[in-house]
């Protein structure tokens, strides 16, 4: 029977970051994820967004662990080198009761741990965000919020972790969790040490010392095995507007929160690290976690608050649309939600209802579960071969001369662009397909290279990449499928 | 082999052309892109005199979008024949290459910028057959590099994001030039002349084209005939698409009639299964290139072509393109107090034709979701698209000339059409070989010559009018190449 020390179910960014703080000891680790590649639930699609801390309730869960990650992700984005700006938030007052809400946001954000805060009126606001509404009349401003690409973080830290030794299973959904005799919770014959086995839906089976379930959406299920159900978790869906790059001349480079909104439906812009701005997201309860449609509705909405924040918004740069789904507790009252991140067994932690600001407090809550792990026994022996570093792809167009020409010598594919509005070679492609925990699909590449994100979407690169693809996979091009969820793009030859 | 093919066809020709002078040495002209703009600029520009003229073309073959519209109705204004995309394309691609041009494809240009201090523009570009990244400098820039497509994300479509939505021209180049087919069960968004054309060309691949929907009436009316109307495609104004549905797969459309408002009437809404949904509403110069460049025509930067603005033909895309070509010769030889040279008579000839704007269009007058009069037959012999009737006793009205008459009494009696395809194409980097008949075919006859294409391999090297098939599916007409493929040679084949 295969066994390891630690199972983690789940390779979201919570999964990656435990993944990849493990992979500093002497143990031995498995990564368990139902999908074709890391990332693919909430971790994909969000606002990327390392919120300073202030939103949670003071003293929470949510709000200490969200000021300590975004503190640990300063060393973590440069030792796995994941571009990140550090763009300093607004949180923006157009009343006066708004203005009461941002003294609110200040006390809580300090209780928290931020210390930087500052209450501005409107036009020190627009000092610092020019194209600012004027009719905004106070904001609060945190220095500390930041944004990173999401995918790219989850896949450097898999990637760390998985130089530094951690075993990384896809296409593998655990299906059910029996416990052996001495935990109550199942009778499973198991090598000694080895409390859990784990059956996966293709039948296979994996036992494990230790329990990480940090499957998101799955998590409260999987934790009902092990743990009396408490917590009902629903799926809350937010969607998006992408804007076309922004001109640096008069690029809005502020998260912009707005005090009127809940935290919740809290939409608000964002610059992102590669300079389009992303405006959203917005908050409504949807019937599973796979529906990630957006709608008219929701995506009127956030062209609305947009224009309310930035009047002069050109709404006709938008050049996408995508929604993400939140794993959102639904039977706790609002002013006592909080993350949860407990030993739900013995040997057994479950982190549940991990949604905003779950990608800022990751490396916290990895931490906080790793103790909890601890505590049940796990020893935590530093691996003296443990490796911080993971070297980032850097694409060919963005590397000095003297690296170009070399690559080129080495392969002349580098000098093909596929991607015109990204920017992006066929050399960059064939690097990408051959590193470590590799892309299989048209999507997983995108979120590699950002292939088909630029304003094309794709209209260009797409069917040059699946004859790239199909080429170095050995495929025909019939065969490679644009996401997660199977779509030919290429569906039989024309004749 | 292939690969040292390209070599030929690229870099090694520019090293080797001495004319172009001393490494280091500036440009006269360098032209981005080598569709029919800049092929006419770079034409223009050798015709006056100038000596250093270099052509970038990202693609691996010139020609821009032409290779891949393989239809018919390009040049008639300029040339008085309606040639296929890719014979226009190689028409110019051979007066380009008579004169010496030099072009290196497979090169992308990432930025444009200046004017320096010494007045010179610096073209920033990365490619294969460049020896990867170049700076080069130029006394004139002609920018010739086309439009992109409006996106579905630019549309603002609500839904899913499943595979099988895509642009028309993609689909274009997809089905034409790659032979890859993105679905079978079509629904086209947009009834523009890329729209309309799309949805024969998956007609006669075997597709079912279930709906073409248009904000209003667009595109050339010989093109509703021609592609809509004669396979009995649904069409309707003034609908659009409201909601995108599935997840990896594209499983179907929800369509609306759209309310004064830009919204959607939702009470009416139909679903409509499909698993390909092509967005064809409209292009968008594409000169972000330019981002960080000040230059205008008086320091030698010309913008012409579709990257000017989308232009309806192509004929008004070479006049307005040999002019810029004219132009940045004009100010370099200024500059050098030197005369440019003369233009060739057929160029000047061209220049001074006019080209008319089309009347023959589906919005000339006619309000959204019309219907044709039962009896009425529009022109397809050119674009100007008259709209003509034929009485009892067979005499024609409406016409405005000899062709037109012709045209109307045929049309009465057996409607024939010219057909336009592509079949495989074997020893050739290029995977399709782009055809079409050699006489107009009834027109209930073109699904068994798109039927007989599909069985037709080809070997190459073929030559532009080499038949291909004589009397194809027994129409008596002959099926041609209308384009040029060398074994291995890139999809130019014309050895530049
Ligand atoms: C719209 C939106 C905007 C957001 N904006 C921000 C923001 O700006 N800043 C911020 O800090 N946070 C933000 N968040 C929150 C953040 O994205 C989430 O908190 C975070 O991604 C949760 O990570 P996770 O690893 O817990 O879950 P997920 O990313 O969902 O990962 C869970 C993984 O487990 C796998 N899995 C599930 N079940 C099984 C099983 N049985 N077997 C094997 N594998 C399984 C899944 O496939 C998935 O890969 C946002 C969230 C959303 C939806």
């Amino acid at each position: 029977m295969e066994t390891t020390d630690v199972v983690i179910i789940g390779a979201g960014v919570l999964g990656c970051a435990v993944a990849r703080e493990l992979s500093r000891y002497r143990l031995s680790v498995t990564v368990l994820e139902r999908a074709h590649d890391v990332g693919e639930g909430s971790s994909k699609a969000n606002s990327g967004v390392l919120h300073a801390g202030f939103h949670p309730r003071g003293g929470s869960l949510k709000g200490r662990s969200c000021v300590e990650g975004n503190a640990l992700m300063r060393t973590l984005v440069r030792e796995l080198q994941v571009p990140f700006v550090e763009s300093g938030g607004l949180m923006v007052a157009f009343h006066d009761d708004g203005v009461e809400k941002l003294r609110k946001k200040a006390s809580q954000g300090r209780q928290n741990g931020v210390t930087d805060l500052s209450l501005v009126d409107g036009d020190a606001a627009r000092v610092l965000e020019p194209r600012l509404s004027s009719k905004v009349i106070a904001a609060l401003v945190a220095p500390t919020t930041a944004v990173v690409t999401p995918f790219h973080l989850v896949l450097a830290m898999a990637q760390n972790a998985a130089v530094n030794g951690v075993r990384f299973r896809f296409s593998a959904q655990v299906e059910r969790v029996e416990g052996n005799a001495d935990t109550g919770l199942g009778s499973a014959l198991l090598p000694a040490g080895h409390r859990y086995l784990l059956h996966l839906t293709d039948g296979s089976r994996l036992a494990a010392r230790f329990v990480a379930n940090m499957a998101g959406d799955d998590a409260q299920r999987l934790d009902s095995l092990v743990h009396p159900a408490d917590y009902e978790i629903q799926p809350r869906l937010g969607e998006f507007l992408v804007f076309d790059k922004q001109d640096p001349a008069d690029a809005v480079t502020h998260v912009i929160y707005q005090a009127e909104e809940t935290d919740e439906g809290g939409t608000l812009l964002a610059p992102t690290v590669e300079g389009n701005l992303l405006a959203g997201p917005t908050a409504r309860n949807v019937s599973g976690f796979d529906v990630t449609a957006s709608s008219a509705d929701g995506l009127e909405h956030v062209r609305r608050v947009a224009l309310k924040l930035i009047p002069d918004l050109d709404v006709s740069t938008v050049i996408a649309n995508f929604a993400g789904v939140r794993a959102n507790i639904t039977n706790v009252a609002k002013e006592q939600k909080d993350f949860v991140v407990r030993a739900s067994a013995e040997g057994f932690v479950s982190a549940l209802g991990i949604k905003n600001p779950g990608l800022t407090a990751s490396p916290a809550l990895a931490l906080l579960a790793i103790d909890e792990l601890r505590k049940q026994g796990l020893r935590l022996e530093l691996d003296p071969a443990f490796d911080p570093v993971r070297p980032a792809h850097v694409p060919f167009l963005k590397r000095p001369a003297a690296d170009q020409e070399r690559l080129l010598q080495e392969d002349p594919t580098h000098g093909h662009v596929i991607c015109r509005c990204e920017g992006v070679t066929e050399g960059d492609v064939r690097a990408v397909l051959r590193e470590s925990l590799p892309p299989h699909t048209i999507d997983g590449v995108k979120k590699r290279l950002r292939t088909g994100m630029g304003r094309c979407q794709g209209a260009f690169c797409t069917p040059r990449l699946v004859a790239t693809m199909a080429a170095l996979l050995d495929v025909p091009e019939t065969a490679i499928v644009s996401g997660e969820r199977g779509g030919h793009y290429v569906t039989r030859m024309a004749k | 082999m292939a690969e040292a093919a390209r070599q030929t066809s690229g870099g090694l020709r520019l090293a080797a052309s001495g004319g172009l002078g001393p490494a280091g040495e500036p440009f006269d002209l360098i032209v981005v892109g080598g569709g029919p703009a800049g092929l006419a600029a770079a034409v223009a520009a050798l015709e006056s005199g100038l000596t250093r003229v270099l052509l970038l073309e990202r693609e691996d073959f010139l020609g821009g979008v032409l290779p891949q519209c393989v239809h018919d109705g390009f040049g008639l204004h300029l040339h008085g024949v309606s040639y296929t995309g890719p014979e226009y394309a190689q028409l110019w691609r051979e007066r380009a290459e008579a004169l010496g041009a030099v072009a290196v494809t497979g090169t992308t240009v990432l930025a444009i910028a200046g004017p320096r201090e010494d007045r010179l523009l610096v073209v920033e570009a990365v490619g294969t057959r460049l020896g990867g990244r170049a700076t080069l400098l130029s006394r004139s820039v002609v920018v010739a590099t086309g439009c992109r497509e409006r996106t579905r994300g630019q549309l603002g479509v609500p839904g899913t994001r499943p595979a099988g939505v895509l642009t028309a021209g993609t689909a274009q180049y997809m089905v034409n030039v790659k032979n890859q087919l993105p679905g079978d069960k079509v629904v086209v968004l947009g009834s523009g002349d890329i729209g309309l054309i799309m949805a024969r060309r998956f007609k006669l691949e075997g597709a079912d084209v279930r709906l073409v929907l248009g904000e209003e009436a667009t595109g050339l009316l010989r093109n509703h005939i021609r592609c809509v109307r004669d396979f009995d495609i649904p069409i309707r104004y003034g609908w659009g698409v409201a909601y995108i549905h599935g997840y990896g797969r594209l499983k179907g459309v929800t369509v609306a009639p759209m309310d004064s408002s830009g919204g959607f009437d939702m009470t009416r809404r139909v679903y409509v299964r499909c698993n390909v949904l092509l967005i064809a509403t409209g292009l968008i110069p594409e000169r972000e290139i330019l981002a960080g460049c000040s230059a205008g025509p008086s320091e030698g930067l010309f913008v012409c072509g579709n990257a000017s603005s989308p232009h309806d033909l192509v004929d008004q895309v070479t006049q307005e393109s040999l002019a810029a070509g004219r132009r940045a010769a004009e100010m370099v030889c200024a500059a050098a107090g030197t005369q440019p040279q003369s233009l060739s008579e057929q160029t000047l000839s061209l220049l001074e034709m006019t080209v008319t704007e089309p009347k023959g269009r589906a919005d000339a007058g006619m309000p959204a979701g019309f219907e044709w009069a039962a009896d009425a037959i529009v022109c397809t012999a050119c674009p100007t698209g008259c709209i003509m009737r034929v009485d009892e006793r067979g005499r024609v009205s409406g016409n405005a000339c000899k062709l037109g008459r012709q045209f109307a009494r045929a049309e009465s009696s057996n409607p024939v059409r010219l057909f336009t395809g592509t079949v495989r194409v074997e020893g050739a980097d290029a995977r399709l070989l782009p055809v079409k008949t050699t006489a107009e075919v009834p027109r209930a006859k073109l699904m068994d010559v798109a039927r007989a294409c599909r069985r037709i391999h080809v070997q190459a090297p073929v030559a532009l009018g080499q038949v291909v098939r004589t009397d194809i599916a027994g129409t008596g007409a002959d099926l041609v190449a209308t384009q040029t493929i060398g074994s291995a040679l890139g999809l130019s084949g014309s050895g530049f």
